[in-house]
């Protein structure tokens, strides 16, 4: 089996539809040097590429793996649950006009070579990694991301809050406007979110992101921090807003989800999945 | 100052107005308050949570100390929280990129915390060294500033710019200026108070709002009278500046006195020469001795060429000789040098040396330069400008000036605040010469108007001016006074009742009016 995923912008896939051509090259790709691949895992369960893994699968009809590489979204593809256990060394790479690329090194180069490859073919391309007998991945990666996600989603579409509580995995941290989003350049697409609370006009709530949402201060107090979930959603609709959609005047619920106890698990190589894992400096959820 | 006035001097205010600190931006507060500062503590990036923070003092943030820095503004939040429960004073942060967040910033003034976000420019050691330094011993930072001066007074500065110089080479980042009334700055330029904002206070006071952090120090002149005040000022400052400066100011108070003492001296020393040198030209025309020529050379006069003479008045006679060089001054543009002018009974007189003979045009052009550009006196003054015809050479200067003060003589009438005439323009007013200057016309004049001006209504006066000059109508005088035409019929009747006369008569219209006239240019 193998995980396979998207790489790149979100904004360009919402202008060109993906197709399942670039995911099926991908693993095409790694079955010239491991055989047949006759399952597939999502490579991150966090947005869009939730279902771009099942897309693949049905493309390549083979089955698709309750799992995922890390149980949450996050930003580099060498700072997963799955390569803190099983190194990163091997990446196919897809484009969407048929460029495929086989890259070999350590994570931190793929994931280097990979984005510079990004604007070449059009700002995103497929990725198929990990590839292997399912007695060596299954162990390691995040299981039952799929149904979780399904349960999420579920309770999403109903819009309602209860179903979101019922499942006992969300609790909301802030309920308010965004007064402001700061972008900061850089590899990272970070910032931070200024929220105004909705009826206290003097508590102010701050979300930094980097790619994902996080961490969440409330007047200051940290109240979630990564590796746990922190999302924001509409406060109308209860459809999450990722971190390139969120902008000042939108109403919103600051929420987080407790992370997959994988992630908090102390990693033999010292993989850390908190805020250092995104570059900002450490510190601790208050109790 | 007192070693037991110096505790605790140095306030939230001295941290953010430090040199270098002053130009850092400041959030949280409007204005950086006068909270007592005790402490200065640098805080490790990764030590945030748990660091102990020191009570009633400045907690130091340094993000470039982390890597990479600006991933550490996260902690700005957590450290402006655990300042307020810790009650610090106020939190400095170095390295953040600016604007921070706008939760940071509000979340400081939610806090009501000041928290002053650094330039590049300055290091984190720096400003350790200097705020330890300055909470170990503020007397130190005001003893720099007192040898400052000390040493910049031992040369002896001998002009009032040269001391406003040393005071602000003393005071980094602080605009000083003196000033000798509401609209007369010697030196320097006020920024953030204004001359009439200090020139009422009778003792060394400290002016502290919103914008501004200030020392006022008023230095007795030669009557005893507070007659320059000393202003130090800058947008951010505590107490400690505030004392610094006030001492700083009052030390150069001898000087400032000595300099009022010497310009005044050199001033009386000079119209004396002037009034002497002017008396003999006049005199003698033509036929002035070499000698006489040579010292007015010296004085700045020339004596060939074309002269147009100019009287100044300024009312009441007493006003303060720096008032009158203040107007003076105005006139150098037009070629009539400050030092040039020379008192004489009743003003002051000069003249406008050009090579060849003016037109009247060009004449006219120069009067109404002045009348448009010269500023209005100091408040309860009233300044008049006459100005003569062009004459030639040395026995044309006693024409011009005797037009110029004729000229003078009738603006003096107007009771606006600021008149200028040229004597070619008086036409028939030029004929009522005699009368202003006739003295039984004077006394008839007193005479005639003594029951006006000692009856208990000041306005009645006033409205007879208005009355008259607005050709007896009664709607034009209302409109001019901005009472109703019925008051002004009124009070025309009541004149009439004090005066035992009639205004229907056109003898009694015109006698009035020039007693009122020649009263007018008789302010005494």
């Amino acid at each position: 089996m193998a995980c396979v995923g998207a790489m790149g912008s979100a904004a360009v896939m919402m202008e060109d539809l993906p197709s399942p051509e670039p995911f099926v090259a991908a693993v095409r790709a790694l079955e010239e040097h491991h055989g047949a691949i006759q399952a597939i895992v999502p490579f991150e369960i966090g947005g869009v590429n939730g279902v771009l893994a099942a897309l693949a699968a049905n493309a390549l009809g083979v089955p698709l793996i309750d799992a995922d590489s890390t149980g949450r979204a996050f930003t580099l593809i060498h700072r997963t649950v799955l390569a803190a256990k099983l190194d990163l060394t091997e990446v196919a790479f897809a484009g969407t006009s048929g460029e495929v690329a086989l890259l070999r090194g350590d994570g931190a180069a793929i994931e280097r070579m990979v984005r510079s490859m990004l604007p070449s073919v059009g700002g995103w391309g497929a990725i198929a990694l990990h590839a292997g007998p399912a007695q060596r991945i299954l162990p390691a990666a995040v299981s039952g991301s799929v149904s979780r996600a399904l349960t999420l989603g579920r309770a999403l579409m109903q819009a309602s809050a209860m179903r979101l509580h019922d499942d006992g995995a969300m609790r909301t941290l802030f309920d308010g406007v965004v007064v402001e989003v700061r972008r900061r350049p850089g590899v990272y697409s970070g910032g931070v979110v200024t929220v105004q609370h909705r009826r206290n006009r003097r508590r102010v709530g701050r979300v930094d992101f980097a790619n994902e949402y996080i961490a969440a201060y409330d007047n200051g107090v940290a109240v979630a921090t990564a590796p746990d979930i922190v999302c924001i959603l509409d406060h109308a609709t209860w459809r999450p807003i990722a971190s390139d959609a969120i902008a000042a005047h939108q109403g919103v619920r600051v929420v987080t989800f407790a992370a997959p106890p994988a992630l908090r698990a102390a990693h033999d190589d010292g993989f850390d999945f908190g805020l250092a894992a995104h570059g900002l400096i450490a510190v601790e959820a208050a109790p | 100052m007192t070693p037991d006035r110096s505790r605790h001097l140095v306030r939230v205010g001295d941290i953010c107005g430090h040199p270098l600190l002053s130009r850092s931006v400041l959030h949280g507060v409007d204005t950086p308050g006068q909270e007592a500062v005790k402490a200065i503590e640098l805080v490790a990036p990764r030590r945030a949570l748990d660091q102990p923070l020191p009570a009633h003092g400045v907690v130091v943030l340094d993000l470039g100390a982390a890597s990479p820095g600006v991933f550490g503004e996260h902690l700005v939040d957590i450290l402006l929280r655990r300042c307020a429960l810790e009650k610090c004073a106020m939190l400095i942060v170095f390295g953040a990129t600016m604007p921070l967040a706008a939760a940071s910033r509000q979340l400081a003034e939610s806090l009501r915390l000041p928290m002053l976000l650094t330039t590049d420019e300055v290091s984190t050691t720096e400003v350790m060294v200097a705020v330890r330094t300055m909470l170990a011993d503020p007397l130190q930072f005001t003893g720099d500033a007192v040898r400052r001066v000390a040493e910049a007074l031992r040369r002896a500065p001998r002009t009032i710019d040269a001391v406003v110089d040393t005071l602000t080479a003393a005071l980094p980042d602080t605009n000083v200026y003196a000033c000798s009334s509401r609209d007369l700055i010697l030196a320097g330029r006020p920024r953030l108070t204004s001359a009439s904002q200090v020139v009422g206070f009778t003792d060394p006071t400290q002016i502290e709002d919103e914008s501004v952090c200030a020392a006022v120090v008023p230095v007795l002149g030669i009557e005893g009278e507070p007659s320059v005040w000393l202003v130090a000022e800058r947008e951010r400052g505590g107490r400690l500046w505030l004392e610094t400066a006030e001492t700083v100011l009052s030390l150069c108070a001898g000087t400032v006195l000595a300099w009022l003492v010497r310009d005044r001296m050199a001033a009386d020393r000079d119209a004396r020469w002037r009034a002497t040198l002017l008396a003999e030209i006049l005199e003698r025309g033509a036929a002035l001795p070499s000698d006489v020529a040579e010292q007015a050379i010296r004085a700045g006069w020339a004596l060939e060429g074309w002269h147009t003479g100019i009287h100044l008045r300024l009312t009441p006679a007493d006003a303060s000789p720096l008032a009158v060089q203040a107007v003076a001054e105005q006139l150098a543009p037009y070629g009539l040098a400050s030092t040039s002018l020379v008192e004489r009974t009743d003003g002051w007189a000069g003249w406008i040396t050009v090579p060849r003979e003016p037109s009247l045009d060009e004449t006219r052009a120069l009067t109404r330069q002045i009348r448009q550009n010269v500023q209005r006196p100091p408040s309860g003054h009233t300044l008049v400008i006459g100005i003569g015809s062009p004459q030639r050479d040395v026995e044309g200067i006693a024409t011009t000036l005797a037009e110029a003060r004729q000229a003078a003589v009738i603006a003096s009438s107007s009771t606006r605040e600021v008149t200028v005439r040229l004597v070619q323009d008086l036409g028939p007013a030029r004929l009522l010469l005699g009368w202003y200057s006739s003295e039984a016309f004077a006394e008839y004049a007193t005479d005639l108007l003594g029951p006006l001006v000692s009856s208990d209504e000041p306005d009645l006066l006033e409205t007879l001016e208005a009355y008259l000059e607005s050709a007896c109508s009664t709607a034009a005088t209302g409109r001019a006074l901005g009472v109703h035409r019925n008051t002004v019929a009124n009070r025309i009747s009541r004149v009439e009742r004090l005066l035992g006369t009639s205004l229907v008569s056109g003898d009694t219209r015109l006698a009035l009016q020039l007693a009122l006239r020649v009263m007018r240019s008789r302010p005494d």
